[in-house]
C-alpha cells in the first residue's frame, strides 16, 4: 500500500514535468498545466479623471461605465492604482506589496490583504514606485518602479493574481539611458506595462492548475 | 642589501609606488598634529605626511587641495564645495586646522579647500586615522593641518602667477624678526574667471570669482620662559553666477559673498624645565549670503544666509617627567552658534572637553602614545576618544607601527536645529530637536492630516541623536634599507557605527515628506597603503604611492547574503536579484589610486622641475537599476589620469620664474566630473628679499 502511494506521487510528479514542459495531451487524469505570465503593454492611464479598469480573469480593459460593477479588479490614473474594493469599487479585492521575485512566488500569502480607503492598499510612492525628483544623479523627475515589489491580489471575486509592474513609460524603455534622462526625449508617462499570473481555481498555487 | 632591494622591487611592480618624495628624506623634521605640541617626526609612532613648502612651490599649488589631489590615499571630491576624502570617509569626517585650530564654515558637511591659499605655509601635515583624543569631534577619518611660516629675519617676498581662464594670483610676505619681537603679514588675491565644460547650458560649470586672504603673527618673548603670539587671518570671496527663477525661468543674477575671520592669541610659559603650561584662545566667525535678483530689473528675489561663531579658551599642561616621559593634560570650552534663513533664531551650542596624553620611551627601540578626550555638550551623548599608538624599531631601518583609535563626529547644526520646507518642491526637513515641534506646527496647519495614518515614525523617537562614531586600527611598516631608498605600508580598518542618515517622518497632504536625522547605517572601510621614494640619481627623486580601498555599508552585505536586493534589468526592467559578487560598496571610492612623480632639483644652476601623474581608479557614481546600491558596470565612471608637469629657474636666490602644466592631456568629463577643469596652463615670477645681516640669526 505504502509502496503504492509512493508510486502514485512520483506517476504524477512525472506527469507533471512532462505536461509543465511539453504540455502533453494524451493522459487521461486531470490535467496539470502551468501557469504562465501575462504580458500586459502599455495600458493607457493618461485621463486625469477616470480610472483606466482592468480584468484580470478577461485579460482585458473593462469600460469605465462598468465601475460600479465587479467586472473590474484593478484601476489606473496617473500613478494612483485602485483595487476593486473598499472606498475605490463594489468588489472584494484586496492587495499588498510582497518583496521578492516574481517568478520565485510560487504560492500567494493568505494573509496582510488590505482594502482600499483612505490610503490605497497598494501605496504608490515607496509602496510600488519612487520618485526620482530632483536627483542629482540618475534621470529626473521620473517614476520608476521598485525593484522587488510584486503586487498580489484577490480579485474582485476572492481569486489569487501576482502583479509586476514593470514601467510607467510609452514601450517599456530602457530607464538607465540619456534618452530616457533627457526629458525632451523621454517617452510618455502614464503607460503601464505589466505582467501578470492568474490563479483561476481560487487556490493560492502560482505554479500550475488542473484542467 | 641587493636581497632588500629586489623584495621592494617586486612589491612595487605589485602595488605600484609611494609618495612624499621630498618630505620622507628629512629625517628630523618637526611636526605638532600628532601630539599638540612640536616633537620630531621620526620618533613619533603615529605615521605623519608632512608636505613641505618648497614641495608645494614646485608643484605650483595655489590652494589646499592642489596640494591634496597628489598625495597617496587621499582623493578630492566635489559636493557643495571641494572637500577632501580620507580612507574612504567623507569630507565631513577630515578636520581642516590651520596652526592647529579648526577651520569653521562647512556646507553639507563639506569645508571648501579652495579657501585656502598655500602661499605663506611652512609645512601641511596629514594624520589619517581618528585623532579625536586630541581634537574631538570632525577628527573621524583624520587631520589636515596648515602649518603657517612663523616670522623668522628679516624679508619679504612677492609672487604673481597668470594661467588659463585668465586665473591671476598675487601674493606677498613681509617677516620682520628682531630681539623680541615678531611679525609678520601676508596678502593673496586670487580671481579666475571659471569655465565652461558644456557651453549648451547658461549656467557656467564654474563661474566668475575673486578673492582676498589677508594673515598676520606677531609673536613677542618676554623671556626665555614666557612666549607671546597672535595670529589672525580674514578671507573674502564674491562669485557671481546665474540661475533661473523656479516658478518662470527668468534669469536670476546670483552674487555669493563668503566671509570668514580667525584669531588666536597663545600665551606659553615654561615654569621649570619640567613644567610647561600653554593658554591658547581661538575665535572663529563665518558668514554666507547669497542674494537673487532679476536680471532685467535688478528687483529682489530671494536671498539666504549662513553665519557661524567659534570661540575656544584652552589651557594644556606638559609635564616633562623625564625625557622618556611626557605627561600632556588639557581642557577647554567651546560656544559654537549658528544663524542662517533655515533656522529659528539662533542655535547655540556648548561643548567641555578634557584630554590627557602620556608619551612613554620606554626603550631606547619604542615609542609608545596613550591617550584620550571626553568631551560633554548637551546635545548628544558625551564621548570618549581613547587612542593607543606604538612604534617599535626591529634595526636601524626597520620600524613597524601600530594605532588602535576611537573617533566621533557629533551631530551638527543641520541635524539637530535644521528648519527647512522647500516651498517650491514642497518636502520639509527638521532636524532631530525640532521635528516633534515641526510635525505639530504641520498637524495645526492641516498640511498632515490623518496623524494615524500619515505619521510614519512618532517624531519623539528622534530626540536622541548620537554621534557617528569609529573604531580605527592601523598596523605599518616603514623601511629604509638604503639612504637613497624609503618605503612605508600600512594596513587601515575603520568600523563606523551610528552614521547619520535621512528618514521619511510624515506624509504631507501635498504628496511629499517630512523629513530628519537618525543614526543608521554601519559601515566599514580598510585597505592598503604603500608609499616609496627612490633618489634614482644625483639631483632626481622617483616616489610612487598607491592606496587599495574596500568601504561597505554592513546592512547591505548583510542583505545580500540573505539574498534580499534586487535590481531591474535594463533592457526587460524585471526584477533580478543581486549578488554579493556584483556589491562595489559605497559611491564614490576608489579601489585603486596611484600616483608616480619625479622630482628635479640641481641647487647649483637654479634648475628645477616635476612631472606627476595622478590616477583614480572608477568609482560608483548613481545607482541606475534601482536596486539603491551599486552593482552595475554603468553605474562607475571610468578611471582616469592626470598628468601635471612644471618648470622651474631660480636666479641668484632672488627671482624664480616657473612654467607648468597641469591637465596635460586635456583630460575633462562634462557631464560625471565637472570639478576638473581642462588642461591650464600657467607661468610665475617671484622674488625674494632676505636682509643679509639677519641671516644669520
Amino acid at each position: 500500500m505504502k509502496y503504492f502511494f509512493s508510486l502514485n506521487v512520483i506517476v504524477l510528479l512525472t506527469a507533471t514535468i512532462i505536461l509543465s514542459s511539453c504540455s502533453d495531451d494524451d493522459d487521461n487524469g486531470p490535467k496539470v498545466v502551468a501557469l504562465k505570465a501575462l504580458p500586459v503593454a502599455d495600458l493607457n492611464s493618461v485621463s486625469t479623471k477616470n480610472y483606466t479598469l482592468f480584468s484580470f480573469d478577461k485579460n482585458a480593459v473593462v469600460a469605465n461605465t462598468d465601475s460600479a460593477t465587479t467586472k473590474w479588479d484593478i484601476g489606473f490614473r496617473g500613478t494612483t492604482v485602485i483595487l476593486n474594493s473598499g472606498t475605490s469599487g463594489p468588489g472584494n479585492a484586496a492587495g499588498q506589496i510582497v518583496e521578492g521575485i516574481f517568478d520565485e512566488l510560487l504560492i500567494a500569502p493568505t494573509e496582510g490583504f488590505a482594502v482600499d480607503g483612505d490610503t490605497k492598499a497598494i501605496k504608490g510612492s515607496g509602496g510600488w514606485y519612487t520618485y526620482t525628483g530632483d536627483a542629482p544623479t540618475g534621470p529626473k523627475h521620473a517614476i520608476l518602479p521598485n525593484a522587488g515589489k510584486i503586487i498580489v491580489l484577490k480579485t474582485a471575486d476572492g481569486k489569487y493574481v501576482k502583479v509586476e509592474i514593470l514601467s510607467y513609460y510609452l514601450g517599456n524603455p530602457n530607464t538607465t539611458t540619456t534618452e530616457f534622462a533627457n526629458l525632451e526625449t523621454r517617452p510618455e508617462s502614464r503607460f503601464y506595462t505589466f505582467r501578470y499570473i492568474y490563479q483561476a481555481d481560487g487556490t493560492t498555487n502560482f505554479e500550475t492548475t488542473e484542467k | 642589501m641587493r636581497y632588500i632591494l629586489f623584495v621592494i622591487g617586486l612589491s612595487n611592480a605589485f602595488l605600484g609606488f609611494g609618495q612624499d618624495s621630498l618630505s620622507t628624506q628629512e629625517l628630523d623634521e618637526v611636526v605638532v598634529s600628532a601630539t599638540r605640541s612640536e616633537r620630531s617626526l621620526s620618533e613619533l609612532p603615529v605615521p605623519v605626511t608632512v608636505i613641505t613648502e618648497k614641495q608645494i612651490k614646485s608643484m605650483g599649488s595655489l590652494r589646499l587641495n592642489d596640494v591634496l589631489v597628489e598625495q597617496t590615499g587621499l582623493t578630492i571630491v566635489n559636493d557643495h564645495g571641494t572637500g577632501v576624502q580620507v580612507q574612504g570617509f567623507s569630507p565631513e569626517y577630515t578636520l581642516i586646522l590651520i596652526d592647529g585650530e579648526p577651520l569653521i564654515g562647512r556646507t553639507a558637511g563639506t569645508l571648501d579647500l579652495t579657501r585656502l591659499t598655500v602661499g605663506n605655509i611652512k609645512q601641511v601635515e596629514i594624520i589619517k586615522g581618528p585623532s579625536s583624543s586630541l581634537y574631538g569631534t570632525e577628527a573621524l577619518a583624520g587631520v589636515v593641518n596648515i602649518i603657517t611660516n612663523t616670522p623668522d629675519g628679516v624679508n619679504g617676498s612677492a609672487s604673481v602667477r597668470y594661467g588659463t581662464n585668465n586665473t591671476l594670483d598675487l601674493s606677498g610676505t613681509l617677516n620682520y624678526r628682531k630681539n623680541k619681537l615678531g611679525l609678520s603679514a601676508f596678502a593673496n588675491r586670487y580671481s579666475s574667471d571659471g569655465y565652461d565644460l558644456d557651453p549648451e547650458t547658461k549656467v557656467s560649470t564654474v563661474s566668475p570669482f575673486s578673492n582676498y586672504t589677508l594673515q598676520s603673527k606677531i609673536t613677542y618673548r618676554f623671556s626665555d620662559h614666557t612666549l607671546f603670539s597672535i595670529s589672525g587671518r580674514y578671507f573674502q570671496e564674491s562669485q557671481n553666477s546665474f540661475a533661473e527663477a523656479l516658478e518662470d525661468g527668468s534669469a536670476l543674477d546670483v552674487t555669493s559673498i563668503t566671509k570668514d575671520w580667525n584669531l588666536n592669541p597663545v600665551l606659553s610659559h615654561r615654569f621649570s624645565d619640567k613644567f610647561k603650561t600653554t593658554l591658547r584662545f581661538y575665535g572663529s566667525g563665518f558668514r554666507n549670503t547669497t542674494d537673487y535678483v532679476y536680471k532685467n530689473d535688478g528687483s529682489y528675489y530671494d536671498s539666504t544666509f549662513f553665519e557661524q561663531r567659534f570661540y575656544r579658551p584652552e589651557i594644556q599642561l606638559e609635564y616633562f617627567v623625564n625625557s622618556n616621559n611626557i605627561i600632556t593634560l588639557g581642557g577647554g570650552r567651546i560656544w559654537e552658534t549658528v544663524e542662517a534663513t533655515r533656522y529659528e533664531g539662533k542655535m547655540q551650542y556648548e561643548t567641555d572637553y578634557v584630554y590627557f596624553q602620556y608619551e612613554w620611551h620606554p626603550i631606547q627601540k619604542l615609542n609608545v602614545i596613550a591617550g584620550g578626550r571626553y568631551d560633554h555638550n548637551l546635545a548628544y551623548t558625551p564621548q570618549f576618544s581613547p587612542k593607543l599608538s606604538a612604534q617599535y624599531d626591529i634595526n636601524k631601518w626597520i620600524s613597524v607601527r601600530g594605532s588602535f583609535g576611537v573617533g566621533f563626529r557629533a551631530p551638527d547644526f543641520r541635524q539637530l536645529y535644521l528648519n527647512f520646507t522647500n516651498n517650491t518642491v514642497g518636502y520639509s526637513v527638521f532636524g532631530t530637536q525640532e521635528v516633534t515641534a515641526g510635525v505639530q506646527r504641520l498637524i495645526d496647519n492641516g498640511e498632515i492630516v490623518n496623524p494615524e495614518e500619515n505619521i510614519l515614525v512618532d517624531p519623539s523617537s528622534f530626540g536622541e541623536i548620537n554621534p557617528e562614531t569609529s573604531k580605527a586600527y592601523n598596523l605599518g611598516v616603514k623601511m629604509k634599507p638604503t639612504e637613497k631608498l624609503s618605503f612605508n605600508a600600512g594596513l587601515f580598518r575603520n568600523d563606523i557605527r551610528d552614521l547619520i542618515d535621512t528618514k521619511a517622518v510624515a506624509q504631507k497632504t501635498n504628496g511629499y515628506f517630512v523629513y530628519s536625522y537618525y543614526n543608521l547605517a554601519s559601515v566599514f572601510t580598510q585597505g592598503v597603503e604603500v608609499d616609496a621614494t627612490w633618489s634614482l640619481l644625483k639631483d632626481f627623486s622617483l616616489s610612487a604611492g598607491y592606496q587599495f580601498l574596500v568601504a561597505k555599508d554592513k546592512a547591505v552585505v548583510d542583505k545580500l547574503e540573505e539574498g534580499t536586493i534586487y535590481k531591474r534589468d535594463p533592457e526587460t526592467n524585471i526584477t533580478t536579484r543581486v549578488s554579493s559578487e556584483d556589491y562595489g560598496g559605497l559611491f564614490n571610492r576608489s579601489k585603486h589610486m596611484f600616483n608616480v612623480k619625479l622630482f628635479y632639483e640641481n641647487a647649483a644652476s637654479g634648475w628645477s622641475g616635476s612631472v606627476r601623474a595622478i590616477y583614480r581608479g572608477r568609482y560608483g557614481y548613481a545607482d541606475l537599476n534601482n536596486s539603491t546600491i551599486l552593482d552595475d558596470d554603468s553605474e562607475y565612471i571610468d578611471g582616469y589620469a592626470t598628468f601635471n608637469v612644471s618648470v622651474s629657474k631660480t636666479f641668484k636666490e632672488i627671482l624664480r620664474l616657473q612654467v607648468g602644466c597641469d591637465n596635460l592631456f586635456d583630460f575633462t568629463d562634462p557631464q560625471y566630473i565637472a570639478a576638473l577643469p581642462g588642461r591650464l596652463l600657467w607661468v610665475s615670477a617671484g622674488f625674494s628679499l632676505v636682509s643679509k645681516k639677519n641671516i644669520n640669526q
